[in-house]
C-alpha cells in the first residue's frame, strides 16, 4: 500500500515537477535582484550604524504592544498578591519540668521559675523572642505530672501492679517446692572416715 | 479486443527492451515519489516558518487586512531569501576565486571545467555508431527510440587528474551552491503559498451558522477588522 501510495505520489510529483522547476527558476532570477538590492540596503544600514537586518516598523509596533501587554499582565499580579507580613520565628525551648527533682530556680535576671536554668537558658539574657501565648502554641503541652514522694528504702516509683498475673507455665507447675534445707550448703562439715595406715582405699 | 492484442506480434529485442522500458519506468517513478515527499517535507516546515514570520503582526493586529498582510509578507518573505541566500551565494564566490586564480596561474581560460569534473565518473557510450549494427543500443518500439539494453561504459573513466584539481574544487562547490540556492528558492516559493493561504484565512469572515436575531457579544478590546 505504502508503495502504491508513493508511485502515486511519485505520477503527480512527476506531473508538477516541471511546474515547479520553472516557478524555482524564475525564483531564482528574482533572488538574484533581491541579492543585490537587499545587499545595497545591508550596506546603507551598516554605514549608518544600524543593525544589519532592522526590524521592520510592524514588527516594532507589534512588539511594543506585546511588550505593554506583558506589562499590564504583570502589573494585575502585582496588584492580587498580598503584601508579605513579618515574619516572626519562634525559637521553642523544651524545659521540662519534674517538680520534686529540682526545686525552681529563681534566677536573679528575672526569668520566671520552670523556665530553666539561668546558665543554660538562652531566654534570660535578653529574651528576644516573643514569648507564645499558651492557646496559641503549636505543639501540645505535656500535662504536669504529680510528684512522686520518695520513700526511704524505696527511691524509686514502684510499678504499677498488674490487673491479672501471668499464667503459670504447667511444666513449672510439676516440679516439687524448693526447700533449702535439702541441698547442702559450702559451710556444711562432711564426716569422712579415714583409716589409719590405710591408702584410702577400701 | 482480443484479435488486436494477438496481432501484436514482438520480437525477441522488443520484449526486452519492453521489460526494460516498464522497470526503468516504476524505479523512475518511485524515485521521482520519494523526492516530491522530501520537497513536500520541505515545504511544510517552510510554511510553518511563514507563520512564526506573521504570527506577531496579526495576533496584534498591526497588520489587519488580507492586502497589508500579503505586502508585510512579501517584504518579509524577500529579505528571508536574501538571508538564506548569502551562504550559498559564498560558496559560489569561493568557487569563483578559486578558478579566477587558477587560470591567472595557468592561462587556461578556454577551458571546460564541467568536462574536467566529467572525468570523475562513469561515462556510458549512447551512440548507436559505437555498437555493432546487429546489436544496437537504440531501437524502435511502436515509433519511440528506446534503449535496448544497458549501454557500455567508455574506457579510461573515471579518473584523476591532478592537473585538474581546481576545476573539481570550483564545480563542486558551485554545484553546492546551486543546490543550496534551489533549496531556500524552494523555501521562497513555499513561504510564497502559504502566505497567500493566510492572507485569506486569518482575516476571513463567515456567516456560516450566524443568526442576525441571536445576540452578539462584542468585545471592545478586540474589535473585529474591517473588510477589504
Amino acid at each position: 500500500m505504502t508503495v502504491l501510495k508513493k508511485f502515486g505520489l511519485g505520477i503527480l510529483w512527476a506531473l508538477l515537477s516541471p511546474i515547479i522547476l520553472v516557478a524555482v527558476a524564475l525564483i531564482g532570477v528574482f533572488g538574484a535582484v533581491d541579492f543585490v538590492i537587499e545587499f545595497g540596503i545591508m550596506i546603507v544600514n551598516f554605514f549608518r550604524g544600524k543593525k544589519l537586518f532592522p526590524l521592520y516598523p510592524e514588527d516594532e509596533k507589534a512588539l511594543e504592544i506585546l511588550q505593554r501587554a506583558i506589562d499590564r499582565k504583570n502589573g494585575e499580579l502585582n496588584a492580587q498578591s498580598q503584601p508579605s507580613q513579618p515574619q516572626q520565628v519562634f525559637v521553642q525551648q523544651n524545659f521540662y519540668t519534674t517538680p520534686g527533682s529540682m526545686p525552681p530556680p529563681t534566677s536573679p535576671m528575672g526569668v520566671p521559675p520552670g523556665y530553666g536554668y539561668p546558665g543554660i537558658n538562652q531566654a534570660n539574657s535578653q529574651q528576644p523572642f516573643q514569648q507564645i501565648p499558651p492557646q496559641q502554641q503549636p505543639y501540645q503541652q505535656i500535662p504536669e505530672q504529680q510528684p512522686h514522694q520518695p520513700t526511704p528504702g524505696q527511691p524509686f516509683r514502684a510499678l504499677p501492679q498488674e490487673q491479672e498475673p501471668m499464667p503459670q507455665r504447667p511444666d513449672l507447675a510439676k516440679l516439687p517446692e524448693f526447700n533449702p534445707s535439702d541441698y547442702r550448703t559450702g559451710t556444711d562439715t562432711i564426716d569422712i572416715d579415714i583409716d589409719e595406715g590405710g591408702n584410702g582405699n577400701e | 479486443m482480443n484479435r488486436v492484442l494477438a496481432s501484436i506480434q514482438l520480437s525477441d529485442t522488443d520484449r526486452k527492451a519492453l521489460i526494460v522500458l516498464i522497470i526503468l519506468l516504476v524505479v523512475l517513478v518511485l524515485i521521482v515519489g520519494l523526492i516530491g515527499m522530501a520537497i513536500n517535507a520541505t515545504m511544510k516546515h517552510q510554511a510553518k516558518r511563514a507563520d512564526a514570520m506573521m504570527h506577531d503582526v496579526a495576533k496584534t493586529h498591526v497588520v489587519d487586512s488580507t492586502r497589508e498582510f500579503r505586502r508585510f509578507g512579501f517584504k518579509k518573505n524577500n529579505r528571508a531569501l536574501y538571508r538564506d541566500s548569502i551562504k550559498p551565494f559564498l560558496v559560489a564566490l569561493v568557487g569563483l576565486a578559486i578558478w579566477i586564480i587558477y587560470n591567472i596561474a595557468t592561462g587556461n581560460w578556454g577551458d571546460n571545467v564541467w568536462e574536467h569534473f566529467g572525468e570523475l565518473f562513469v561515462r556510458f557510450k549512447f551512440d548507436n555508431s559505437q555498437y555493432p549494427p546487429e546489436e544496437p543500443l537504440w531501437v524502435k518500439v511502436f515509433g519511440m527510440n528506446i534503449l535496448a539494453r544497458w549501454p557500455e561504459t567508455v574506457e579510461g573513466y573515471p579518473r584523476f587528474e591532478i592537473s585538474h584539481l581546481a576545476s573539481y574544487i570550483e564545480v563542486a562547490l558551485w554545484i553546492v551552491a546551486i543546490v543550496w540556492y534551489a533549496y531556500g528558492c524552494q523555501a521562497y516559493l513555499s513561504r510564497f503559498i502559504r502566505i497567500m493561504r493566510l492572507s485569506n484565512t486569518v482575516y476571513e469572515k463567515s456567516l456560516e451558522g450566524f443568526n442576525a436575531n441571536a445576540q452578539v457579544d462584542i468585545n471592545p478590546e478586540k474589535p473585529t477588522t474591517p473588510a477589504d
